[in-house]
């Protein structure tokens, strides 16, 4: 993991001290809330319905076990108790006071995190694969040039007051786990003919009211120019974004706007001004500093084959259910990436209470070498765990009821905070995901049905990715009614798509029944082998239309 | 309104054209339209000109004149309307402008530092009080990392004069992420 050194930790100091003096403004009236309100964003923290709420920054989702421990103390401390994963892997503390929020932040610089830029129109936390350096089908680690980003965009004198939020996403592997086509800038790594490293930028994605996949400006980017390009991308949208209409002020609008073409035209051009004028990309010397923290662990040799482990799957079926459902190939022999699902059925998508958090720390230090990932489905990781201890990890699991055996399932639903939290939902997203996954109860049957993602968005902003899953429900208000509207056929992987309306809304008590009778449809239609898309894709939403309002 | 330039306030000696007369023996700031429509009269103006732009004038088009000014005065219509810390950084860095970079419009203390770093060196505020604030916020971080005009974490060994002395050096080229 990236360590601070001097700098950072001076940095990040600095950076409390400020916001300390900020809030003391604040509380004397010396600031009024409008003008408290950009200072605040640009330190994570929002108001919503009922209190402040604190967002704090986990940079690519990687965290210490120290880390994790100091997020159960915040949230023992000056929260109730809990905290909220989000989409893009960071954490949420809901009930802050205003007058606690220097020390909430001075206690993170303590363990070198921050609130910087978790919200306000600035370069978002960069968010990455949740498996990155440890994934077997990776090409390339994207933490190194993830650090890099995170360094390059914090408090960057020219780009801190873009149009809008720009978020940033990058994935090293060929199976996309970043949704980097829905962001503003995704990039993807690859190398070339000669082996060299690169990226490929897609730029213009995105959800929110205007749902748009992002399109690649550029096939293949060396990776010492990664700043130098990223800057000139970040320019032109800074100069000729639109900043009349909040909703048309995200960069994929302003891609729309000229077309691909023209973007990529004006982009290389801002890029070809840079880099004759003056130096500004990156040395190898600083990929290697920086690199040298994400340096793979040493591994302990393993037996070849652990009769333990496929002993410990025959004798516990539900153990072997887990392992099968929430374990994904480790590049190293041996060891296994363990997710720890944050969707207990009836649970709220993405919480974690601080005692489940201590035991998540525990866990990592005993068996995952110190580490936690955070991934951007709102779950948790173990990113090194020995296939020889994955009993006892399981085993302390099921006690702190972080086992389900649910990942990619149905009951994986990503669900933002919706009307229970926040100000601008028009419905509720936490008692729906609650509900479907009380009617999903059944592991086998769930796990039977095969991969299948289900978002749930509370309002048109789409926090909960409705867009971008395979069934998608959106929380619309009608005559004061909380009703879903249903798309069917998005994902978010490298074949990254949006939804299709499949009709009219369905009110909050038909929903879940309505989600079940896609679920049965698909159930009758699929063919061997089949998961959710594929039937989908072979059949279309015809059927489904008809299973949902009849023949009429 | 007041000026506060390399941390102290000073008055400020810019006019405008009012009532279409032409201000003899002050420095005149004029927009983009203005001196389009003012250049070849201006051609012997003994005094300083200066130029006020909006985020939306053509720095490209200006270009080819910049050296008739001796102040740019660059605007936050709305200090969330952040295209003036572009047009800053490219005046300074692309156009290698060396004279008096000025915010003027919605200029708060909260973002002296951002302008700072962009090359800004004088500010239009709205009291005088905000001299001391700029003091405070130009000094309030040791380094970053962007080097951008100064003080970047690439810098350390470049023997840098404290950041509140600065007084219109010329800027320091960064060694990577600017």
């Amino acid at each position: 993991m990236y360590r601070y050194d001097e700098f950072d930790e001076a940095f990040v100091r600095q950076r409390v001290a400020e916001f300390r003096e900020q809030v003391a403004r604040r509380l004397s009236g010396e600031l009024t809330e409008e003008q408290f309100k950009p200072l605040r964003l640009m330190n994570g923290l929002y108001l919503q319905l009922h209190a402040y709420m604190l967002r704090v920054a986990i940079p690519y989702g990687t965290l210490s076990s120290k880390q994790m421990r100091r997020l159960a103390w915040i949230a023992r401390t000056y929260d109730r108790g809990y905290g909220h994963f989000t989409t893009r892997q960071n954490i949420q503390f809901n009930w802050p006071k205003l007058g606690d929020i220097p020390d909430i932040l001075d206690s993170l610089a303590e363990v070198e995190m921050h609130a910087i830029q978790t919200s306000g129109n600035c370069i978002r936390n960069v968010t990455a694969d949740a498996y990155a350096g440890v994934a077997a089908d990776e090409i390339d680690d994207p933490r190194v040039y993830a650090e890099v980003l995170r360094q390059w965009s914090t408090l960057h004198p020219e780009f801190s007051f873009l149009p809008r939020k720009f978020k940033i996403a990058i994935t090293g592997s060929p199976h996309d786990r970043a949704a980097i086509k829905v962001h503003d800038i995704g990039l993807r790594m690859l190398r070339d003919d000669s082996g060299a490293p690169g990226f490929e930028v897609v730029v213009g994605g995105g959800q929110g009211r205007t749902p748009v996949v992002g399109e690649t400006v550029r096939d293949f980017l060396p990776s010492e120019h990664l700043i130098s390009y990223m800057e000139a991308i970040l320019r032109v949208y800074n100069l000729l974004g639109r900043r009349d209409n909040l909703y048309k002020s995200r960069i994929k609008i302003l891609v729309k706007q000229v077309g691909i073409e023209e973007f990529r035209r004006l982009v290389e051009a801002e890029w070809a001004s840079i880099r004759e004028g003056w130096e500004l990309d990156l040395p190898e010397s600083e990929v290697e500093r920086i690199g040298a923290y994400f340096a793979p662990p040493t591994y302990e040799p393993v037996e070849l084959i652990d009769l333990g482990f496929a002993q410990a799957q025959r004798q516990d079926p539900a153990f072997a259910q887990w392992v099968r459902c929430n374990s994904f190939p480790h590049k190293e022999t041996g060891y296994t990436i363990a997710v720890i699902s944050l969707k207990p059925e009836g649970g709220i998508p993405g919480d974690a209470t601080a005692e489940q958090m201590e035991v998540v720390a525990d866990l990592a230090d005993h068996y995952s070498l110190g580490e936690i990932r955070v991934a951007h489905e709102q779950n948790l990781v173990l990113p090194n765990v020995k296939k020889a201890d994955l009993y006892a990890v399981w085993q302390a699991l099921v006690k702190a009821e972080l086992a389900t055996p649910n990942l990619g399932l149905i009951t994986d639903m990503i669900a933002c905070p919706g009307l229970d939290y926040c100000n601008l939902a028009n419905a509720r997203s936490i008692p729906v995901a609650q509900r479907i996954g009380e009617r999903f109860k059944d592991r086998d049957l769930v796990e039977e049905l095969g991969p299948i993602t289900l978002n749930i968005s509370g309002c048109i902003n789409a926090c909960g990715h409705h867009h971008v899953a395979n069934i998608g429900l959106l929380g619309v208000d009608k005559k004061g009614q909380e009703f879903y509207q249903i798309t069917l056929g998005g994902r978010a992987d490298e074949h990254a798509a949006i939804g299709e309306i499949v009709g009219p809304a369905f009110s909050y008590d038909q929903v879940v029944d309505a989600v079940e009778t896609i679920v049965t449809t698909y159930r009758g239609q699929r063919q061997s082998g089949e998961v959710f898309l594929d039937t989908y894709q072979r059949i279309g939403i015809q059927p489904f239309k008809e299973k949902l309002y009849g023949t009429r | 309104m007041a000026l506060v330039k390399h941390g102290t306030v000073q008055s400020d000696p810019w006019v405008r054209i009012e009532n279409d007369s032409l201000p003899l023996g002050r420095p005149l700031l004029l927009t983009w339209e203005e001196w389009q429509r003012l250049a070849a009269t201006l051609r012997h103006w003994d005094q300083p000109l200066g130029l006020l732009l909006t985020g939306s004038d053509s720095l490209e088009e200006l270009r080819p004149h910049l050296d008739r000014f001796q102040l740019i005065a660059l605007d936050f219509p709305k200090f969330t309307d952040g295209r003036a810390y572009s047009q800053a950084r490219l005046l300074r860095k692309r156009y290698g402008f060396t004279g008096e970079l000025r915010a003027v419009g919605n200029v708060l203390q909260d973002q002296f530092l951002h302008m700072h770093r962009c090359g800004f060196d004088s500010y239009e505020v709205a009291d005088e009080t905000k001299a001391e604030a700029w003091i405070a916020a130009t000094a309030r971080y040791s380094g970053f990392y962007q080097s951008a005009q100064r003080g970047g974490r690439h810098d350390h060994d470049e023997d840098l004069p404290p950041v509140v002395a600065y007084a219109g050096e010329q800027p320091v080229a960064g060694t990577w992420a600017y």
